[in-house]
């Protein structure tokens, strides 16, 4: 059973992820390859600030995701100027040098050793030690996220990310000031992954950079083009599909260091099967360029 | 009244000058038409106008401010709107969010607004809904609100953009070629959206090939070769105008006739 609650849990820390990252990506076509990097610099942020500073978790949370909104900012710079392949592989590189700090600047994150002993979140002074009531927690912010994410997509600002998506030119041509709303949708994504990133710190109680390589990075982006781009249920199915279905190899008794290849494996073949059957992934309407 | 001014416009395109050293005057409530053979540099002088190509050389002028230096969305939201030679629309939106994109000044644009979701950006987003829907009938296509603009003809695609254009309420209103490849039967449509503009008293620039609708719609022509200026006035002037029919015709061909 407790397993199940940590499955769920982790599902919900991906489906913020995955929101996040459609956001950008499946809504205003912009392909970023670095999503994690958001989530790291969330969780690394708050973390310290727990671990050196003694500072609640529900503070380190919001100051954790707006450095990664500042670090959105960075990243949404180049977005502005570049398109396509160019600047997937920008993104991707930005995803990389995060990684190389958090595993380098060992004086602040203890490098590959990682940081143990994160504090859970507490409410009232009692830590929240159950796993139900830390999958009520991530649940929450889900539906926060999903609520928020909803109401962006689904209103004028919206309606000119998609635009931005479908003609940039078009979309200049009527007065919308692209460049500016790529940029916010950065700190808006950035902002979510930061949470998702602070999130998974104080559940698991340790981090270390292997859990934000840009492998993870290019999982989230599987998770969206799965569930679909440009779709809020999308993500959900795509987030609790790729989370989940891994995991079922266990029950077949494989060792984990099978099945951690496996994994990857799994998933570049059901994005291949996916491309060539169903382009717009399990729900959603529009089609990857 | 010019309320758009061309001084001296050059634009290099690896040495090749697409426009050279061209000059002129769009008159305010007036209809110019822009002409010229393929490659004459029309539709260049489009994207100097409007933003979407930095001019080597040269001013312009937009309702007495200096817009040379300005950035595409700057000039539009100065009051200039302009269409595509080659449509382009959103192509896996509706036809009725194509339109909606094109309505100025709306609250929800800010994140702020959307978020929240406040009462009054819900009211306006009706009421523009409502502007739209007067836009599509316009065009004759409310019954494709609902399309992907994807899924229409090639036609009425070009009446989706004009009319996504007509929604911005700008004051100069440049069309590329809106003819093109539309059906004869639409045809009057366009022109009468066209001359509707102009007795609201808004002002017209826009490039044609078919030389009829010019010399029926026409206030002015102005008449390019070579990215230079051979000729400017009203259609009787330009009908008989040696220099413009040698640029069309070629004069070895017209000797032989």
């Amino acid at each position: 059973m407790e397993y199940l609650l940590h499955i769920l849990i982790i599902s919900g820390i991906y489906i913020i992820l995955t929101l996040s990252l459609n956001l950008i990506l499946g809504y205003t076509g912009i392909p970023a390859l670095g999503h994690i990097a958001f989530a790291c610099v969330g969780a690394y942020t708050s973390s310290i600030l727990a671990l050196n500073y003694g500072i609640s978790p529900w503070i380190g949370l919001l100051v954790g995701a707006c450095f990664a909104s500042l670090l959105g900012i960075i990243i949404g710079f180049p977005s502005i100027r570049l398109k396509g392949d160019y600047l997937a592989l920008a993104t991707f590189g930005f995803g990389v040098i995060v990684y190389s700090i958090s595993k380098n600047w060992v004086d602040l994150t203890r490098g590959p050793m990682g940081l143990p002993g994160i504090p859970k979140f507490s409410f009232f002074g009692f830590e929240l030690q159950p796993v139900w009531a830390y999958l009520t927690l991530v649940t929450v912010f889900v539906l926060i996220t999903a609520v928020i994410i909803n109401r962006i997509v689904d209103s004028p600002f919206g309606r000119i990310l998609k635009s931005i998506r479908e003609d940039e030119v078009a979309s200049i041509s009527i007065g919308k000031n692209i460049a500016r709303y790529k940029l916010i949708v950065f700190v808006v994504g950035a902002f979510f992954a930061g949470i998702a990133g602070s999130l998974y710190a104080h559940y698991i109680t340790f981090i270390d950079p292997s859990s934000f390589t840009i492998m993870e990075s290019i999982a989230v982006l599987l998770m969206v083009v799965f569930g679909g781009m440009g779709s809020i249920r999308g993500s959900f199915i795509g987030a609790l599909i790729l989370v989940i279905f891994p995991e079922m190899l266990r029950f077949l008794g494989m060792p984990s260091s099978v099945a951690a290849p496996l994994r990857q494996m799994i998933y570049g073949l059901l994005l291949v099967v996916l491309m060539i059957k169903r382009p717009q992934g399990i729900i959603g309407q529009y089609r990857f360029k | 009244m010019g309320i758009l001014k061309v001084n001296n416009l050059v634009k290099h395109f690896d040495g090749i000058k697409a426009v050279d050293d061209l000059s002129f005057e769009v008159r305010k409530g007036a209809i110019t038409a822009l002409i010229g053979p393929n490659g004459s540099g029309k539709t260049t002088t489009f994207n100097l106008i409007t933003g979407f190509s930095r001019p080597t050389l040269g001013k312009i002028q937009f309702q007495g401010t200096d817009i040379t230096r300005l950035a595409p969305y700057e000039i539009f939201n100065r009051g200039m709107g302009r269409t595509f030679q080659n449509i382009r629309l959103f192509p896996q939106m509706t036809v009725l969010e194509n339109i909606l994109l094109g309505l100025k000044y709306q609250r929800g644009e800010s994140l702020a607004a959307a978020i929240i979701r406040t009462s009054v950006m819900l009211r306006e987003e009706e009421e523009n809904t409502v502007r739209a829907m007067e836009l599509l009938k316009t065009i004759g296509l409310e019954g494709k609100r609902n399309d992907l603009a994807d899924s229409l003809s090639h036609g009425q695609r070009r009446l989706v953009e004009i009319a996504r254009t007509l929604g911005t309420d700008s004051d100069l209103y440049l069309f590329d070629e809106p003819t093109a490849g539309v059906f004869p039967n639409t045809i009057p449509t366009l022109l009468s959206i066209i001359e509707d503009l102009k007795a609201k008293g808004k002002t017209i620039l826009f490039i044609e090939h078919n030389m009829k609708i010019v010399m029926d719609i026409s206030d002015n022509i102005i008449v390019l070769n070579n990215g230079k200026k051979i000729a400017e006035g009203p259609p009787s002037e330009i009908l008989h105008n040696e220099t413009v029919l040698d640029a069309y015709m070629g004069k070895r061909s017209r000797r032989a006739t």
